[in-house]
């Protein structure tokens, strides 16, 4: 043999060894051979295991029973972590971990874990096929997941399949579905948001207008860590900016040392549901925004164990347009398992609620229901199952209801909403066009996070150009002035009503009782508060019907709109301001935007503005009589100040009595300095005090 | 009349040359004298009139090379020596089209003073008022016909006027009272694009075939043709006769358009690109090709390409509104949502009102 040869001999050897090593890495135990030199660092991960092995038995045995187990798996892996730091090539421990990984926020990390469990060994439990089936159908590959089901099938124990044989054969279904599902094409977009971070975002609540984002997350607060590092939940709010949600605050007067979590807001944004544990279970708490603040959350659907809530938890919750009924999740029910239920108002101002009655069978299932949410047409139902013919975990479903109140058979709202992995939530804008879910899917800031789903609509057609040259003589072609009209598809038939109830002289916002009424039967539709720091509101009226809206506040004028919409109006926004008038005895309003020159007492330009809203308000209140004032700070001489201001006061009931205003129900009072509103030590104190009023002083 | 009056001053001239060889010395009467002295009048009119036509015939030489400040100078002297000179009129207006119609029309029109048998001056006249004041154009045509009410072309105009006015009923009665006196493919085409504007298109097939059988060989009359068959539903046919219409006139960029937006809506979008292509070809500024180019780039999912072609439409034509509400759709697509919905106001600026909708919806 020539040296040459036996140089290559050599070197072919040397790779088949290197080769076969890297194939069949080996599988290190924990056992004290492996481990001589740190005999401490075994007793310590080997104990870590064991406490990891036990919650993850906890986690199995919740997933058998149908019940969530993220959190006790997530803190299996916390302990199994510490032992892999230790020993990362150990099979058994790889496995336990990928395997654990499928029932958290973090399953797209399950199958690392699991491929390199089979490279480690091949003597694994039989379970293990079925966990990694689990991990190829999140990766899309559903023929071979499929192909380890059925080996799982026909390779496990009978007693150990039984425990899983539910589960394998729906998950056999989901992926022969698969196909069909994701062959459907859906006009859709499906963007990550950039409020996300590393920590869980779930549980999007969206007002109808699409300018309020309300949401749960576990990022780091102002509250320490529990003993796996991870915070308790909290509510964020974020407010549409240039046409997205950037900005993040936490609702603080809702958070607590507890898990605080969104459940569902009212169209209008003015009400929040919530859960939260009490004694025991969770029941759904509303909190209402008083102003800037949301006030103390109170027990929504009756008092505790009464009405809807039962000694069960009830979760996730929607409110319904009419404002009637509440839909929520329950595992109070009969089936024991999370299904999606209601509950009626029988009395408002008692807080009597009927008692809790499911939604039906149609979308109910004996997996896990996840979340609720109805459109503000009232029609649509949206809700996230583990049933029905998902993609795999939970998937994003919507029913219709009929005219008997039935909820109909669910259609799974497809990818790409709809993935193998976890899609839960929905809430949406009134037109549609925009929803915001939350997912685990592969590829995320880490977690759940919340996605923006853009609805593109019905196909926008294109307008080509098309010219002839019709007159013989005449060389200029004439264009086809067709253009192409837009597909006509079914769509929301709501118009959403919103804006500010404000003063209509100082433009001050105004806590007012809004009243929708349906002028063919006088009946009252629903009725709210306009926000009292905003003066903001929102409806959102389904079309089909001709509506009454009266707007009222203490001391103001009554105000009213109608509205009719007819049937297939489609979607409509309305933005209006209401701006009520102020005719309240004793009523002292400044007039800020009347100005005069210093020491002169003329009505500029820029005043009257202003000076015809007052005039507007005499006009449509012929029976006010009001006292014109003028105020002065106090630099300069008293005297003079005085003279000043009833110059002023004088000049302003000039210009009303040459709009026509009857002297009768004018008067004017100069109080020069002696009336300050704010202290005359500052700039802006003094600024206060320069102004002119008018006082109610007859009505 | 001059020219009778020219025979007889060469006949006077002639005898008084003939007479002049023989009685050089012989002394005048009085009558004698005055007919001499007639005469003599007669010659220095000739010499004018020889004076007035040399400068015309030079103003005609300069006029057929184009020279017309120069042509106008001699038309002038021309008219200034015999101010009753209608040719020399129609001459010099023929130079004023286009500098200065207003002076081209008051020439016309002294040509026609000055000799009414003839028409066509007014026709002149007409014309030039087209441009600015269809009015006054009416006004002038009826005028013609109302000096031989079988003035077919007249007639034919006052359908062009009605039609350009969208009157189409009242331009498919001129239409109707000129094919009468006269049938011609043009009067004929003209008259279907009336129908085809009231919608009667089987009427407009009969007049464009009609037109087709007389002059085989307008190119237009068949394009004209393969819109209707397009608006009727048949695209195999449109195809046919915009295929006959490139193959008497393959510079039609017009029929290479329509052409790519039928074949675009059968979804053969290479075909369609094709046709689009040869239509840029010919006229590389067709804003309406880039606009269709763009269309098919958007079906064919290639929205940045669509952009760029929808760009191109609106640099030729700035407000070209098609293209601002194809060309936001297509930035839609590209996630230019931003991008899309100013153009969507762009359009609507301009008058497409059914992107309130899209704006509504998408962008407020």
């Amino acid at each position: 043999m020539t040296v040459n040869n036996r140089y290559r001999k050599s070197l072919l050897l040397a790779c088949l060894l290197f080769v076969t090593s890297i194939a069949f890495s080996q599988d290190i135990a924990f056992k004290n051979a492996n481990f001589k030199e740190d005999k401490q660092g075994l007793k310590l991960a080997k104990e870590s295991m064991a406490i990891a092995d036990e919650m993850r038995e906890q986690g199995i045995e919740k997933i058998l029973l149908m019940q969530d187990a993220n959190i006790v798996f997530s803190q299996a892996i916390f302990h199994y972590n510490k032992a892999q730091a230790f020993n990362p090539n150990n099979a058994e421990l790889n496995y336990k971990i990928g395997s654990s990984l499928l029932f958290t926020n973090q399953k797209e990390n399950a199958n690392s874990y699991l491929v390199k469990a089979k490279e480690l060994s091949t003597n694994l439990p039989a379970e293990f096929l079925f966990y990694y089936a689990m991990a190829l159908q999140l990766n899309g590959d559903y023929t071979r997941a499929v192909e380890q089901f059925e080996q799982f099938k026909d390779t496990a124990k009978n007693k150990v399949y039984a425990l899983y044989e539910v589960f394998t054969k729906k998950y056999i279904k989901e992926c022969q579905g698969a196909n069909e599902v994701l062959a459907a094409e859906h006009r859709i977009w499906v963007d990550n948001l950039p409020i996300n971070t590393k920590f869980d975002e779930w549980s999007p609540c969206l007002s109808a207008d699409g300018e309020l984002l309300i949401f749960t997350s576990n990022q780091p607060n102002e509250n320490q860590p529990n003993e796996f590092g991870v915070y308790d939940q909290d509510i964020y709010y974020s407010n549409l900016n240039a046409r997205k949600f950037s900005n993040v605050l936490p609702v603080s007067e809702l958070n607590t040392k507890n898990d605080d979590v969104s459940g569902g807001l009212s169209y209008d944004g003015q009400r929040l549901l919530t859960f939260k544990q009490e004694d025991g279970n969770a029941d759904v708490f509303e909190s209402k925004l008083n102003g800037l603040k949301w006030g103390v959350p109170l027990r929504k659907m009756g008092e505790k164990l009464r009405g809807g809530n039962t000694d069960g938890n009830e979760t996730f919750a929607s409110f319904d347009p009419p404002d009637v009924k509440v839909y929520y999740i329950t595992d109070g029910g009969y089936s024991g398992n999370k299904n999606i239920y209601f509950s009626g108002v029988m009395n408002r101002e008692r807080n009597l609620w009927g008692k809790g009655q499911s939604a039906g069978h149609e979308v109910n299932t004996k997996f896990q229901e996840g979340s609720v949410y109805i459109h503000p047409d009232g029609k649509t139902m949206y809700f996230s199952s583990q049933g029905h013919n998902t993609l795999g975990g939970y998937d994003i479903f919507v029913s219709y209801v009929d005219d008997l109140g039935h909820w109909g058979e669910p259609i799974n709202l497809g990818y790409p909403i709809n993935t193998p992995y976890d899609d839960l939530f929905y809430s949406a804008t009134a037109s549609g066009r925009y929803a915001y879910i939350a997912s685990n899917r592969a590829g995320g800031k880490g977690g759940l996070d919340i996605y923006k789903v853009t609805y593109w609509g019905a196909d926008k057609p294109m307008s080509t150009d098309v010219q002839d040259q019709l007159i013989a003589s005449i060389a200029k072609p004439v264009s086809d002035n067709t253009i192409a009209k837009p597909i006509v598809v079914e769509e929301k038939s709501l118009t959403v009503f919103k804006g500010k109830v404000i003063d209509a002289i100082t433009k001050k916002p105004i806590d007012a009782a809004i009243e929708i009424v349906l002028n063919e039967t006088g009946k009252i539709f629903t009725s709210f508060h306009s926000n009292s720091a905003t003066g903001k509101f929102l409806l959102s009226l389904p079309a089909g019907a001709n509506y009454g809206i009266s707007v009222a506040a203490d001391g103001y004028l009554f105000h009213s709109e109608n509205f009719d919409l007819p049937k297939g109006d489609g979607f409509n926004s309305v933005n209006k301001d209401i701006e009520l008038k102020n005719i309240k005895v004793g009523s002292n309003i400044a007039l800020r935007n009347v100005f005069f020159n210093t020491g002169k007492w003329e009505v500029k330009d820029d005043s009257y503005a202003e000076l015809e809203r007052l005039v507007s308000l005499l006009s449509d209140v012929p029976t006010l009589r009001i006292e014109i004032s003028g105020h002065t700070d106090n630099i300069g001489a008293e005297s003079f100040n005085e003279l000043l201001s009833q110059r002023r006061a004088d000049a302003v009931v000039t210009y009303l009595l040459g709009k026509g205003v009857d002297k009768k129900r004018l008067s004017a009072k100069g109080y020069g300095q002696s009336k300050p509103v704010d202290s005359n030590e500052t700039a802006e104190g003094r600024a206060a005090n320069r102004r002119t009023e008018f006082e109610i002083i007859e009505n | 009349m001059y020219k009778l009056s020219f025979l007889i001053c060469f006949a006077f001239l002639f005898t008084k040359s003939a007479k002049s060889q023989t009685t050089d010395t012989i002394n005048l009467n009085a009558s004698e004298q005055q007919f001499s002295d007639s005469i003599a009048q007669v010659n220095e009119q000739n010499e004018d009139l020889k004076a007035s036509r040399d400068a015309y015939n030079e103003g005609l030489l300069l006029l057929g090379t184009e020279n017309y400040i120069e042509a106008i100078t001699h038309f002038t002297n021309a008219i200034t020596i015999d101010s009753i000179f209608s040719e020399a009129y129609l001459s010099r207006a023929k130079c004023y089209e286009g500098q200065n119609d207003e002076l081209a029309i008051v020439d016309y029109l002294k040509a026609f003073e000055l000799d009414s048998s003839k028409v066509f001056p007014l026709y002149s006249v007409a014309a030039l008022q087209f441009k600015t004041d269809k009015e006054l154009a009416k006004q002038t045509y009826s005028l013609i016909i109302a000096l031989n009410e079988s003035e077919f072309k007249a007639i034919s105009q006052l359908g062009i006027i009605a039609f350009l006015a969208k009157e189409y009923n009242t331009a498919e009665q001129y239409f109707t009272q000129s094919l009468a006196i006269n049938t011609n493919a043009y009067t004929l085409n003209d008259r279907g694009s009336c129908y085809r504007k009231l919608d009667k298109l089987d009427l407009a097939v009969i007049d464009y075939l009609a037109a087709i059988a007389l002059n085989s060989d307008l190119a237009f009359v068949y394009s004209n043709l393969a819109s209707v068959y397009a608006n009727q539903g048949d695209p195999e046919k449109a195809l046919n006769y915009y295929d006959l219409a490139i193959s008497i006139d393959v510079n039609y960029a017009l029929a290479y358009n329509n052409k790519a937006s039928i074949l675009l809506e059968n979804k053969e979008f290479d075909k369609a690109n094709s046709a689009i292509n040869k239509a840029l070809v010919v006229n590389p500024d067709y804003a309406p090709a880039y606009n269709n180019k763009g269309v098919i780039n958007h079906q064919l999912k290639k929205y940045e390409e669509a952009i760029d072609d929808f760009d191109k439409a609106i640099s030729l034509d700035d407000n070209y509104a098609k293209a601002y509400l194809n060309r936001g759709v297509s930035k839609q697509m590209t996630r230019d949502e931003d991008g899309a919905c100013s153009d969507w106001y762009k359009a609507k600026e301009l008058g497409i009102m059914m992107v309130k909708k899209y704006l509504a919806n998408d962008c407020e």
